[in-house]
């Protein structure tokens, strides 16, 4: 105690924007943390006379809050200070801050006029239009908060985004109106291997058999699987064909079905996995957007590797993929003209115009012009503009409002410009109005069609479709919430959700961020690779489809699989390449986000783990409560995998230190559990490494390996609270157990990718009522999603 | 090689002085905004700035002498730009502020702009130093910057925090530059633009209507919308003026995007190239440059066969860190050839490296362990004093924007700060001309 400084006390004032919000007396920071954080100590790097008041500012109000929770949980001040404040005198001072800090936050929440992000652009352009144009790419990237990408606050506008809206606006008229007569009819392209391809390769790395089929083994090198006739003069949705089956394999053999074009970085999609069987021919047919000039190739995957082959190939006893035949159809016109067209062009009457020479109309050369007649310009324009609008903007729109957009369209053909456009300027006009890029949201409760829009840019990433508008149209939005919700994550369009959410809520969009050492990790592969990315994402729809308790997100009986998973995993063989959901063993380490390959490979990167890297991430993502950044002027930990000592012994002598060790004995545990498994989500006993270690006799996927196996890993730990584990496993038991938790961090990620805004301080009451509310039933998925959309927090702004 | 050959004297030929003087006189206008290869504007010598940013770093060893000085030892990095001794200025012990961020390469982000906390909550970026001199010259040259990459990368950051999306293809940019259309082709963008005009004045009048209905808060949001459409509107205006004008002529094949996307080394001479050229031509004179950064070996280098990144996260392993070097001394034969190409390029009675304020670093320290503090950063040309390596406290790193805010004003930025700046002076940083 400092009786004197007591008799000095003075109270500050919180402000935020010039308002005032709440004093706080010193006493309390005076008695109990100046200690160490004030009078010029900054233990941790918290100065109480350093730290401002102005609570406006977000990187002040973080340090506040911090403040207020670790003092309310007792973490500070820390166990060690024997002389700590009563029961009361924390109540107090709580009290004072929390309402300073919840008014702030209060007033300033919801204060965003949310701008779509790329994704939502894209999709709500295609969605109206009937295209499928990759329009995201056109546009810069989106800023971020916390890695959601469609939070309004980090949402900036620039000029260069005007200029490419204009751009993309133009582009999908352009492709969406049609250019020709008549539905144009599908074409079948043949795709077969070059003939001079096959004629070099044959009986060197590839081989024929009696009934004409093209063997190809699994790291065939060149010519590699392109069948290079097969390039498609447009894109669009073709049903591509592809005939054969597996040779000298008693198990079928998995080919991937790719494209590729030979245009400068146009990247290598990979349509599909299919997997043929040994035995007579089998063809499997696929429906596939196939951007133009792409061709298609056919690899064998997951069969052994063909590096220590015989001289000659028919002396090679290993699996092969024998090509008998592959066609693609199309493009298939689903709609023609399309939806896009007739939004804009019902009730005009557009028509050809006939060339002076009408006989090149059967050239096969001839493009057709058309034309748009009409005795009343402005009334047809408006009506059209109308329904654009309408479905523009989510929402009614009078004749008013379009009038500068008619005005628009009258000018430009006063400037001798066509009718067709001149309406193409004032469409594309609509689109690069604010109220076609902006969620436009009152603030305050929101209106039946605000909710709608909201709900549906959420569940399906883009503007409602017609059952959703007419509900909301007939003031039935809210009667009708849960329906909707079942109705909206059972469509198509989820998996849109379920790829963006998971995107930036697990990181997934980071999966290509570093590419696994091939000497440390050479079982990682192409297959491997893209399965992974479908495994957490069938999960993710899973939780919710199946209404799975919210520790499902940490320890399930169940994972989704397919073989190249299952071999990965160690796990009883699945067959095929399709993800499904199998029963897990009852003893396995699996189960759960956080033993995904994927996960385990975004925190990590291609060489090393850190136990702070996932430590980090399972308190921000799982049970957020995400760490403060280390204070400035600790510098990394420089990891060394030379082998002699893991980075935990490189961090134990970190950990020694007071202040270091307050935020790390919450980040290191999870780390140190995950430390069972290697960058690519592998189980390990010991560590890879290239220097000292043991060597390896075994084969690795039919391949010798050049890893060592260097030291044992060490996965045990003990929570703060002093529960130990001695592995994974007893982790993940203990993890499952924080129900609550789990649902807190999983309700405010739901609620920050729906409402477009970072949940704060403000919105914690209303969180915990929601999962409150879900509690008696195990705190399952899908509750929580409806009880989240049924909150104020999603219901208003 | 696809890289066009670069004209010196050539390139001012009679034929293209008329052209220009020609167009000059159909548009008075203009010629005040425009010194036509001019080393002198009306206030002085022209200027220019350029950056490259290394994302993956540079190995310390092989880049920073023992000891500070003018007569330090050459390092191996250094070595492959001895030519230039006198030109440049190494400098160690920089660094913005506060740069922990969301991951280990969150400080790309904030290069040239020092914003703090990259990706945390509340983060908005700020605009870069480039940008902030591009906004000063605007109108002066064809392009007011160019954002360059060979990867994604981009080191160009609007005022509203939006991150310029960087070109990667030398093609587009060397049509956009040199290449004039044909008369139709000019006047079907001459009519875009004119139809942006009036698109950009309908929505501006929807804009004002919607700012009627909004809370202050959101009408906050809406006013980057109006300054968007404004600057759109100045832009189109220029892009019409500039439509008009024949492009300056360059000798030689245009570039041919080169199609091995890990061909870095290849990638990067082009972009040089293609820098050299549009400040030569004066058709910009400010441009950044993401070097890339792959996730991949990078093809042509002998020797190389692991994944880049990884080999930045090299764990200490001396296999690892011998390949890095192996790239790293690359990536400096390279920008040793752009240094070369400005200094023989004549400019006024100087060369173009002279005029030139060239930074080449990274925003990493040490990319093994993600350590955004003690950043390489080199400075060549631009009129210093240059031949020294100039260390710095280690611990206690000088903020790195107390050398953007001279560079920003010798460019003409009349600004006293910049981002985390505390000073308008570097130690180490002095001008000679």
């Amino acid at each position: 105690m400092k009786p004197l400084l007591l008799l000095l006390t003075t109270a500050f004032s919180f402000s935020a924007g010039g308002r005032e919000f709440g004093k706080l007396p010193e006493i309390f920071l005076e008695d109990h943390c100046y200690d160490c954080h004030g009078d010029g100590q900054d233990k941790g790097g918290l100065d109480f006379d350093e730290l401002g008041h102005d609570l406006s500012d977000p990187a002040i109000f973080a340090e506040w809050e911090l403040v207020f929770d670790r003092i309310k949980r007792g973490e500070m001040p820390p166990k060690k200070v024997k002389e700590r404040p009563d029961g009361e005198e924390v109540a107090q001072f709580s009290k004072r801050l929390l309402g300073a800090l919840y008014e702030t936050h209060l007033e300033e929440k919801g204060a965003v006029l949310r701008r779509l992000n790329r994704r939502e652009f894209e999709n709500t352009m295609n969605d109206l239009f009937g295209t499928n144009l990759r329009l995201a790419e056109m546009l810069p990237e989106d800023g971020r908060s916390h890695e959601f990408d469609n939070v309004g606050e980090a949402l900036g506008l620039s000029m260069m985004h005007l200029e490419r809206y204009l751009e993309a606006a133009r582009l999908v008229f352009d492709t969406a109106v049609a250019s020709e007569l008549e539905k144009p009819e599908e074409k079948v392209i043949p795709a077969n291997f070059r003939e001079s391809e096959i004629k070099n390769a044959l009986g060197k790395n590839w081989k024929q058999l009696p009934d004409g089929a093209i063997v190809r083994f699994e790291g065939g090198g060149y010519p590699s699987g392109l069948l290079r006739n097969s390039g498609v003069p447009e894109s669009g949705w073709y049903d591509i064909e592809i005939t054969g089956y597996a040779h000298q394999s008693k198990k079928p053999v998995v080919v991937s079905l790719s494209g590729e074009s030979y245009a400068q970085g146009s990247g290598k999609p990979v349509y599909q996995y299919a997997s043929f069987p040994p035995g007579a021919p089998t063809t499997v047919t696929f429906t596939q957007w196939v951007e133009k000039h792409f061709m298609l190739v056919v690899e064998p995957r997951d069969i052994a590797f063909l590096h220590s082959r015989p001289k000659e190939i028919k002396d090679y006893k290993g699996a092969g993929f024998a090509f008998v035949s592959a066609s693609l159809k199309g493009p298939r016109v689903v709609e023609f003209p399309s939806r896009g067209h007739r939004l804009i062009f019902d009730g005009l009457e557009r028509r050809e115009i006939i060339p002076g020479n009408p006989r090149d109309r059967e050239k096969s050369w001839y493009q057709p012009k058309f034309e748009v007649v009409s005795d009343d310009e402005p009334t047809v324009v408006l009506a059209s503009l109308k329904r654009v609008a309408t479905r523009a903007w989510r929402r009614p729109v009078g004749n008013e409002e379009l009038a500068s957009y008619l005005r628009l369209f009258q000018g430009e053909r006063a400037k001798d410009e066509s009718f067709e456009s001149a309406l193409r300027t004032s469409v594309t006009a609509l689109f690069v109005s604010p109220n076609f890029l902006f969620l436009n949201e009152s603030k305050g409760k929101l209106h039946d069609r605000a909710l709608m829009n909201r709900l549906s840019y959420f569940l399906n990433r883009s503007a409602p479709d017609d059952q959703s508008r007419s509900l909301a149209a007939g003031g039935k939005a809210r009667v009708s919430l849960e329906g909707e919700i079942d109705r909206l994550i059972k469509k198509e369009e989820f998996d849109r959700f379920v790829a963006d959410f998971s995107d930036s809520w697990l990181d997934l969009r980071e999966i290509d961020f570093t590419a696994p050492d091939k000497n440390l990790f050479p079982e990682f592969d192409a297959y491997l690779r893209d399965s992974l990315l479908l495994e957490t994402r069938a999960f993710l729809k899973e939780l919710f489809l199946g209404n799975h308790p919210v520790r499902t997100i940490v320890k399930s009986d169940f994972a989704m699989l397919n073989s190249r998973l299952a071999e990965h995993y160690e796990l009883p063989p699945v067959a095929g390449p399709q993800i499904r959901k199998v029963t897990l063993p009852k003893e396995s380490v699996r189960g759960g986000f956080l033993t995904q390959a994927s996960v385990l490979k975004v925190t990590a990167n291609g060489t090393n783990t850190s136990p702070v890297m996932r430590g980090v991430w399972v308190l921000e993502r799982i049970l957020g409560d995400p760490p403060q950044p280390p204070p400035p002027g600790i510098p990394g930990v420089e990891p060394d995998i030379r082998g002699a000592k893991t980075l935990r012994e490189i961090l134990d002598k970190h950990r020694d230190s007071q202040s270091c060790n307050a935020c790390h004995k919450k980040i290191d545990p999870p780390g140190f559990a995950l430390e069972s498994f290697n960058p690519i989500g592998g189980f390990r006993e010991r560590f890879r490494s290239m220097g000292e270690g043991e060597r390896v006799k075994e084969k690795l996927r039919g391949r010798d390996v050049r890893f060592r196996l260097g030291l044992d890993v060490d996965s045990a730990g003990s929570l703060p609270d002093g529960r130990a584990f001695a592995n994974y496993r007893e982790f993940r038991d203990l993890l499952a157990m924080e129900e609550e938790a789990l649902a807190t961090s999983f309700v405010a990620k739901l609620l920050t990718f729906a409402t477009g805004r970072e949940m704060g301080f403000s919105d914690r009451p209303e969180i915990a009522e929601i999962v409150e509310g879900a509690a008696q039933k195990g705190y399952r998925i899908r509750d929580l999603l409806f009880l989240a959309v049924s909150s104020k927090v999603f219901q208003s702004k | 090689m696809n890289a066009p050959y670069v004209s010196t004297r050539d390139a001012l030929s009679r034929r293209h002085f008329l052209r220009g003087l020609g167009t000059a006189l159909a548009l008075p206008a203009l010629e005040a905004m425009c010194p036509v290869f001019g080393a002198q504007t009306a206030t002085g010598p022209v200027r220019r700035f350029v950056a490259m940013n290394a994302s993956l770093g540079f190995h310390g060893p092989g880049l920073f002498p023992e000891s500070p000085g003018r007569g330090y030892a050459l390092t191996p990095y250094l070595e492959k730009i001895k030519a230039h001794r006198d030109d440049f200025t190494l400098f160690s012990g920089l660094s913005h502020p506060n740069q922990a961020g969301n991951n280990g390469h969150a400080s790309e982000l904030t290069w040239l702009t020092s914003a703090q906390r990259p990706g945390l909550a509340g983060f908005k970026n700020s605009i870069s130093i480039d940008q902030l001199m591009a906004r000063h010259l605007r109108g002066q040259t064809r392009v007011s910057h160019l954002a360059l990459t060979t990867t994604h990368n981009s080191l160009s950051w609007t005022e509203t925090g939006v991150q310029i999306p960087a070109e990667r293809s030398p093609s587009k940019i060397f049509k956009e530059l040199f290449i004039d259309g044909t008369g139709k082709e000019v006047a079907k963008e001459l009519a875009e633009l004119k139809r942006g005009h009036s698109i950009l004045d309908t929505v501006m009048e929807d804009a004002k209507k919607m700012a009627r209905t909004l809370g202050p808060q959101d009408r906050e949001k809406l006013e980057q919308y109006f300054s968007s459409v404004r600057d759109l509107e100045n832009s189109f205006e220029q892009s019409e003026e500039w439509a008009m004008r024949p492009k300056p002529e360059v000798k030689g094949q245009p570039p041919v995007d080169i199609s091995d996307n890990n061909d870095i080394l290849a990638k990067q001479r082009q972009m040089y190239h293609l820098i050299v050229l549009a400040l030569q031509t004066d058709s910009t004179r400010v441009a950044t440059f993401g070097l890339g950064a792959l996730n991949s070996p990078p093809s042509e280098i002998a020797g190389v066969s692991q994944d880049w990144h990884n080999l930045s996260h090299h764990g200490k392993d001396d296999a690892k860190i011998n390949e890095l070097k192996l790239i790293e001394e690359a990536e400096f034969t390279v920008f040793n050839e752009f240094l070369t190409r400005l200094k023989e390029t004549p400019e006024g009675s100087g060369n173009l490296l002279d005029a030139t304020a060239v930074l080449f670093g990274s925003n990493l320290g040490n990319a093994s362990s993600h350590d955004w503090r003690n950043l390489p950063i080199i400075l060549a040309g631009g009129g210093y004093r240059h031949g020294a390596y100039v260390a710095h406290d280690p611990k206690e790193n000088t903020p790195l924007a107390n050398l953007f805010v001279p560079l920003a004003q010798r460019m003409g930025v009349a600004i006293e700060n910049f981002g985390s700046s505390s000073k308008t002076t570097l130690r180490g940083l002095e001008e000679t001309s």
